[in-house]
């Protein structure tokens, strides 16, 4: 192959006056990364190629000539692009391509197996009234997956020619040089349908300046998208700007959700759509372990014991027994009891000689005795081993399995699939959780997803504690989770009764299953843990030094007077008080009060039951709780704080009052 | 950058696009998909040297 490198843009693509009397076509490839468009290029064009980076830019254009039947072409292959909207460079400079040099055709590249994915773009392609021929590589790797696609459902949805190839070996050129010669340019076409939008699409149009490449209706939903390049480039005065600018933001009142969500979704919505007509599944291909294990993980039935092997085996085996009992047992009664405490309260003695200012670093609750003991030797070996196992589910690719198999679960209290992330990520830790949660598209999955999660879902580091506070007692264990599992549903439904709204839909694509990789693992578990350790470590050692100073001023034997009431009413002793008052700091630092306690066999079963339980409904701590305030305003957030507070009380009441006159010895 | 969610590629400045409506997005050290909308933390710097170190270090024993 003959490449020239040349910085300036070459006479290729200069010469337009002559491209007009030779009546030289151009020929655009477009495509998602990796999709075989090079392949495609050097298929089509053989010998003759040039390369030279896009004016003002490092990206590499490569451009070339052939022949079909003595018509001469020019072809351009651009770098990859995912959508209309550019984001990269290389995505700005292959959306400049279509726009500034107006190909007469272009191939759309997909990877055939990959359809679901790409097909958004060619929507978007048609949508721009771009002449479109629609290339599906890679067809060799569709044979052994397990789709199928139709492709004359897919002609007659699409209306546009759709060629089959094989980029590697040459197939299917023959057929796309034919394609490109008989092209005709034809213009009932798919339309997406934008819904609401549509309105501010049509009020666009007058405002957008004519001749642009893509056609307004394109334009106009880049505009909605607030494309700034694009925003620049096709409105010339300022006075159409503000206009455009009134539009954009009466047509965001609308929704909650940022444009660019809404119209991205009612694309994928509308490739579901058309798809559901094309793709079979391909009967011919045997199952594969990988495709076995894919379709029973998401299977409602067979699912759901995959989903307990699952989380007996990596939450309880792993994180409970090894993560809060083999491993905290180590730190906390060898190396914090042993050496580091002894070496702070020695340390402090000499240089410090105030009593009360030694107690703020090793006293009862000294910011080495409590905090620092707290965050390193109980939370952060369990919250590791947390997220150890939840780096290897996620780099397994079964989260989104999991998504998919509790979406009808979840349907019925009001939220859907998607709702599972947050879900799992309190799991890790809930203020995380609260923030993810506005990525759920709807209001009323949000309010709902928030109370459950400040409510019913511990975090790592508390169900680690709970687990190993339980350890050898099967059945209190099972009480706790029972009562857990019955509040989430029950919370859960009386909330969507409470929020009435449209059911969700949802929708998410399904990357394959895989061994996980243990250098993701590693880098998966570590980024996490830096991430953690950034947010506990200091509301850890504020905590202590506010504790410090309630006690100081009394205000902490207050509280305390105050909580031993509900605390006598719920049966426990006067020192679960204190856990109560750690666990608003943070959750896992009411589950390490909780494990002290513990240790001083000051309680029975069934009062740890009882504590565990308000323990883990008990309010959200107060990072949760300003951000639960930030996310959902401030009456939502403290409306749902004080329902949780009495919440818990009266729950955890209830529990303590049954088993004590069933009698029931846990 | 590939969302260990939904599989779907973007590069870290589409990430931070998709949080551009939220008011901590400046301090915040989370990465967000902009296809699903799944958050994870970005891989510290610290991190990322010491990976890169390592690919050096085998890269180095393969030439030689
Ligand atoms: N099995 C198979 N592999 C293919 C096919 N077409 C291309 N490939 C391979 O897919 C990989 C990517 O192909 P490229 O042609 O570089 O893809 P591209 O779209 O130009 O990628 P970017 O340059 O990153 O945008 C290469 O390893 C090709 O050999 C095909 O039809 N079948
Ligand atoms: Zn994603």
């Amino acid at each position: 192959m003959f490449i020239v490198k040349n910085k300036e843009t070459d006479n290729l693509s200069d010469s337009h006056g002559a491209q007009k009397k030779t009546q030289l076509k151009k020929i655009v490839l477009v495509g998602n990364p990796n999709v075989g468009k090079s392949a495609i290029f050097n298929c089509l064009t053989g010998s003759y190629t040039v390369v030279s980076n896009y004016p003002g830019t490092t990206v590499e254009v490569y451009r070339g000539k052939f022949k079909i039947d003595n018509q001469n072409f020019e072809i351009v292959d651009t770098p990859g692009m995912y959508a209309l909207t550019s984001m990269t460079e290389e995505e700005k400079v292959a959306r400049n391509i279509l726009l500034e040099e107006k190909p007469d055709i272009v191939i759309h590249v997909i990877d055939a197996k990959n359809i679901e994915r790409m097909l958004s773009l060619t929507l978007q392609l048609i949508e721009a009234g771009q002449s479109i021929i629609l290339v599906l590589n890679m067809i060799d790797e569709l044979e052994k997956s397990d789709i199928k696609i139709n492709i004359n459902a897919l002609k007659s949805e699409l209306k546009i020619p759709i060629i089959e190839t094989i980029g590697t070996s040459g197939k299917g050129i023959k057929e796309l040089k034919t394609a490109i010669i008989d092209y005709k340019i034809k213009t009932n076409n798919f339309i997406i349908n934008y819904d609401k939008l549509e309105i501010a699409l049509s009020r666009l149009k007058s405002s957008i300046n004519i001749g642009q490449n893509f056609s307004t209706r394109s334009i106009g939903a880049l505009i909605l998208m607030e494309d700034e390049d694009i925003i620049d480039k096709t409105i010339d005065s300022e006075s159409d700007k503000q206009i455009i600018n009134n539009i954009i933001t009466e047509a965001k009142s609308d929704y909650n959700e940022p444009l660019n969500y809404i119209i991205t979704l009612k694309r994928m919505e509308t490739v579901k759509k058309i798809l559901k007509y094309v793709l079979e599944p391909n009967y011919s291909v045997k199952l594969s372990i990988r495709n076995f294990l894919s379709k029973i993980t998401m299977h409602p039935v067979y699912g759901v014991p995959i989903l307990f092997i699952i989380l007996y085996f990596g939450l309880y085996k792993f994180v409970g027994v090894f993560g809060a009992g083999t491993l905290v047992d180590f730190l906390e009664n060898t190396v914090f009891d042993k050496y580091i405490n002894p070496f702070f309260i020695k340390l402090f003695d000499i240089l410090i000689p105030w009593a009360f200012l030694q107690d703020l670093f090793t006293g009862e609750y000294g910011i080495f005795t409590l905090g620092l003991r707290y965050s390193f030797g109980i939370i952060l070996p369990i919250v590791t081993v947390f997220f150890f196992v939840f780096a290897v589910i996620e780099d397994s690719g079964y989260l989104p399995r999991l998504a998919m198999l509790v979406d009808n679960l979840f349907k019925k209290i009001g939220l859907s699939g998607r709702a599972v992330i947050p879900m799992v990520l309190g799991l890790g830790c809930d203020t995380m959780a609260t923030m993810v949660t506005r990525t759920l598209p709807t209001k009323r999955e949000r309010i709902i997803s928030t109370i459950l999660l400040s409510l019913a879902i511990p975090c790592s580091a508390q169900l680690g504690v709970i687990l190993a506070i339980f350890e050898g007692k099967n059945s209190a264990l099972l009480v706790w989770a029972i009562v857990m599992g019955l509040v989430f549903l029950l919370i859960g439904y009386l909330t969507s009764k409470l929020f009435p709204g449209e059911k969700p839909v949802f929708y998410m694509e399904i990357p394959p299953l895989r061994l996980p990789k243990i250098s993701n693992v590693i880098v998966k578990t570590l980024s996490r843990i830096n991430w953690y350790l950034k947010e506990i470590l200091p509301v850890f050692l504020i905590a202590s030094v506010l504790i410090w100073l309630g006690q100081v001023s009394r205000i902490f034997d207050m509280l305390l007077f105050i909580l031993k009431f509900p605390m006598k009413w719920l049966g426990l002793p006067e020192e679960a008080g204190k856990v109560f008052l750690f666990g608003f700091f943070r959750r896992d630092y009411g589950a390490a009060g909780l494990y002290d306690l513990k240790k001083t066999g000051l309680i029975d079963t069934t009062q740890i039951v009882v504590a565990s339980i308000a323990l883990t409904l008990f309010l959200p701590c107060v990072a949760q709780f300003l951000i639960t305030i930030k996310e959902r305003g401030i009456k939502t957030g403290i409306g749902i704080s004080i329902f949780i507070l009495f919440f818990s009380f009266i729950t955890a009441f209830a529990v303590n009052f049954i088993i004590r006159s069933m009698g029931v010895n846990l | 950058m590939k969302c260990s969610l939904c599989g779907y590629e973007f590069d870290i400045s589409e990430s931070s696009s998709a949080c551009s409506s939220c008011p901590m997005n400046k301090s915040c050290t989370l990465l967000r998909c902009p296809n699903c909308g799944y958050e994870f933390p970005k891989e510290p710097e610290w991190l990322e040297k010491l990976t890169k170190l390592f690919k050096g270090k085998k890269n180095g024993r393969i030439n030689s």
